[in-house]
């Protein structure tokens, strides 16, 4: 009585599903359960009643059988609550969340119609939840899925998932660039302008990269949801500011120090605080918005928003040098 | 829960329809009981967790935040909290007694029988992460010259209270371990055989304190549904189980996730944290960082003249940064999160070292073909700006390897002196790049231009 594991040709579970060997119904009593289980060599954590259509009616755990009396049917004691069960086209990421939520050791898969089709079984969802997480450090590193582990990717392969966005990025921040140019004038006047550019966009990439990877995680682990929102971003722009004040306090003392320039410590000052309060803002609610529309949150982390903030913050800090230094 | 079910239910439970609810409640599962009562206000999560039945009650807490469980532990009288931490197994009480401020903890302690106090003592004075903190004491033992029929007879009799009987533990009269049978062995063996004959005398064990992730990890490894833990004299204290071993799992990536954005870790959940607190946890790495990049702004004002001389220099700044930033980003991430899930090993820094050369060769021909035909597109195809696309590719491909190769060697690097590699992430590599490539960059201009 295998089942037909084909029907998982070409789905995101091939591979991962055990067939059913024998069949239990719900009159079996627990002394002949056990007994087909000797026969048929196959010990399961779980297991599956069905009627006689093969539809999937209840289950009983393993260690219930065995302390039940050998004469209770296994209708009697299967376990009562709602049965969790995959279906055939469900992806891995939902697979493996099931198993984590529930504590299962086993998970049924049955199709449309309820019935039982395989199973899979808690050391395979080991191995997806760990595949499911390491896809998510990769997206948010802005590298698109690959299929095996590091060392067994072609060259060819793994340059084509880093490629696509190193791309994109690198055609964005020559947006940046230009404006730049724009400001021809008031660098070549001001070339010390110059060399606070490094610190503007770290500065900024990193804050953008702090808030958009704990709400990007927050999302993902459920902990935060879209009603949640105001919520969110109202905090970032609190902790925008926070975080600002420390830092303007101590940049503006070291560039006193440094130039004795009070305008150009004022310049600073003020482009670094913008530019920290836009890029929480932004690291908080381009992820939880990407999430709604139904785009993966993960798409919206620090190289992205990085890039966003650069070309903001360099125009806000040249505007205000202008105005500062009469450029 | 689909959407249906919840509004069924949000609907009895504000109209206090609770034999309905009840009928309802006690079909589902424990876990989304638990994010039932986690929707509803707090004063009605007593008054609908009191419909439940005892095991289903003891499940559903299990499985509820530790806010609400709190609550419900106030409401309740000493009657009913005895009556629910009879229910549970050692580990869970343990966990649920580590989020509870003194007051209730006392009061929970004050409740339960003697013996799961000893055994809850015992956990608790394990280090935080160790794998004594994350055991039960409540497996199922055998002795060696029992038959399995009065093996099974024992677990009959016993098996109730275990976390799991799918593993047997085999000691001797002092409690040292001496293997283990499983539940399939058992199954098959013929009820007149002893247990000494069908168990594994050599099996993974951990100690108390072992780092509570190795542990995780040799689940993985290993394919096991539980791990002895082992006092130093080698007797059986507890074991781990497979679901304890996914939390951790989980937990060490959440942690990795943080650390690798150049944030300190914060325990409670993210909305329930103060502003001044994430403040905090975010302060001392950006302090750190831009104070570094202000080491990148030196060396720039150092070549005043080049870009004063020529302006388009400065434009290529955020360019070059940012692709070395996301070079360096993706080479460092993948790395760090091979290393720990042993995917790549100490031993492996050859052969990924010039893994990541090759794919510095295969990026740098693409960025730098699309950059030169962009450069030339936009400024014109006379000699200073051929000079200048020429700077530009070689800056970048220069970029590209010190990322991905720097990438490879901190994280790495780190590991070998027993540091965390997920420090070595993005927000500090980025840092160390932005000086290098500037460098780099000018230096070549520099010469190329007759600066």
């Amino acid at each position: 009585m295998t089942t037909d594991l084909s029907v998982f040709k070409g789905t995101d579970l091939e591979g991962l599903v055990s067939p059913i060997t024998f069949s239990l119904s719900a009159n079996t009593t627990a002394q002949e359960a056990l007994d087909l289980i000797r026969s048929n060599h196959s010990v399961r954590y779980v297991l599956y009643i069905t009627d006689d259509q093969n539809r999937l009616t209840g289950t009983v755990k393993l260690s219930d059988l065995l302390i039940a009396d050998p004469e209770k049917t296994l209708g009697e004691i299967r376990e009562d609550h709602q049965l969790i069960t995959a279906g055939i086209h469900e992806d891995r990421e939902e697979i493996a969340e099931k198993f984590r939520d529930y504590d299962l050791l086993s998970l049924p898969v049955t199709d449309d119609d309820g019935t039982l089709v395989g199973m899979i079984e808690y050391d395979d969802a080991i191995d997806i939840l760990r595949e499911e997480t390491t896809e998510d450090f990769e997206k948010m590193a802005a590298i698109s899925a690959q299929d095996r582990p590091y060392l067994m990717t072609s060259d060819f392969n793994m340059a084509k998932s880093r490629i696509v966005w190193l791309l994109v990025l690198m055609l964005s921040s020559i947006i940046t660039g230009d404006i730049i140019t724009r400001y021809e004038n008031a660098f070549v006047t001001m070339p010390i302008l110059i060399s606070f550019i490094p610190m503007l966009m770290d500065t900024g990439g990193n804050c953008g990269s702090q808030s958009s990877t704990i709400v990007i995680r927050g999302i993902t682990t459920k902990e935060l949801r879209f009603s949640d929102f105001f919520k969110v971003v109202f905090k970032e722009f609190k902790i925008g500011i926070l975080v600002s004040a420390v830092l303007a306090v101590v940049n503006g003392i070291r560039i006193l120090i440094q130039y004795h320039d009070p305008l150009l410590a004022l310049t600073i000052v003020i482009s670094l605080i913008i530019t920290v309060i836009f890029a929480k803002l932004l690291g908080a609610a381009l992820p939880m918005l990407a999430d709604k529309i139904g785009i993966d949150p993960a798409t919206m982390a620090s190289p992205l928003i990085t890039t966003i903030v650069d070309t903001c913050s360099v125009l806000i800090y040249f505007r205000f040098a202008c105005i500062i230094f009469q450029l | 829960m689909d959407q249906i079910s919840e509004n069924i239910i949000s609907r009895l439970i504000q109209n206090k329809k609770y034999p309905l609810l009840k009928n309802i409640l006690v079909e589902l599962n424990p876990f989304d009981i638990a994010e039932i009562l986690g929707g509803i206000p707090q004063e009605q999560i007593s008054t609908i967790f009191r419909l439940l039945p005892k095991e289903l009650a003891a499940e559903v807490f299990v499985e509820m935040d530790s806010d609400e469980q709190e609550v419900l532990i106030k409401a309740c009288t000493d009657k009913e909290l005895q009556a629910m931490m009879d229910e549970l197994y050692v580990d869970d009480t343990v966990d649920i007694i580590e989020e509870m401020p003194a007051t209730v903890v006392k009061r929970i302690l004050r409740n339960i029988s003697p013996d799961m106090r000893k055994s809850i003592n015992l956990i608790l004075h394990y280090p935080d992460d160790s794998a004594g903190s994350i055991m039960t004491t409540e497996y199922a033992d055998l002795k060696k010259n029992m038959t399995v029929s009065e093996a099974f007879r024992r677990i009959r009799q016993t098996g109730v209270d275990k976390e799991t009987i799918y593993t047997c533990y085999v000691t001797d009269e002092s409690r040292h371990l001496l293997g283990s049978v499983s539940i399939e062995k058992l199954l098959y063996a013929k009820g007149s055989d002893t247990v000494g004959d069908i168990m594994t005398s050599d099996i993974i064990t951990v100690h108390t304190l072992d780092d509570k992730e190795d542990v995780a990890k040799a689940f993985d490894k290993y394919n096991l549904l539980a791990i002895p833990v082992a006092d130093q004299e080698n007797r059986l204290v507890g074991i781990v189980t497979v679901d304890d071993a996914i939390d951790v799992i989980q937990e060490e990536a959440e942690e990795d996730f943080i650390k690798m954005a150049a944030m300190q870790q914060n325990d409670e959940e993210y909305l329930k944290t103060k502003s001044v607190i994430h403040a905090k946890n975010r302060i001392i790495w950006l302090l750190v960082l831009m104070l570094s990049a202000a080491v990148t702004g030196k060396i720039i004002s150092g070549y005043e003249d080049a870009f004063s001389a020529i302006p388009l220099l400065a434009a290529f700044i955020p360019m070059l940064m940012g692709t070395g930033g996301n070079c360096g980003a993706q080479s460092s991430t993948m790395i760090i999160r091979g290393l720990a899930t042993d995917e790549i090993r100490l031993s492996h820094f050859i052969r990924v070292l010039f893994k990541e050369m090759r794919l510095s060769l295969l990026i740098s021909v693409v960025l730098v073909a699309v950059n030169t035909v962009r450069v030339l597109l936009q400024y014109g195809s006379n000699p200073e700006q051929i000079k200048l696309a020429i700077v530009m590719g070689l800056s970048l491909i220069c970029t590209i390897f010190a990322a991905n190769i720097l990438g490879v060697i901190l994280p790495m690097g780190a590991k070998k002196i027993k540091l965390d590699p997920a420090m070595m992430a993005a927000p500090l590599l980025t840092t160390v790049l932005d000086a290098c490539s500037i460098l780099i960059f000018f230096g070549i201009a520099s010469a190329m231009f007759h600066l």
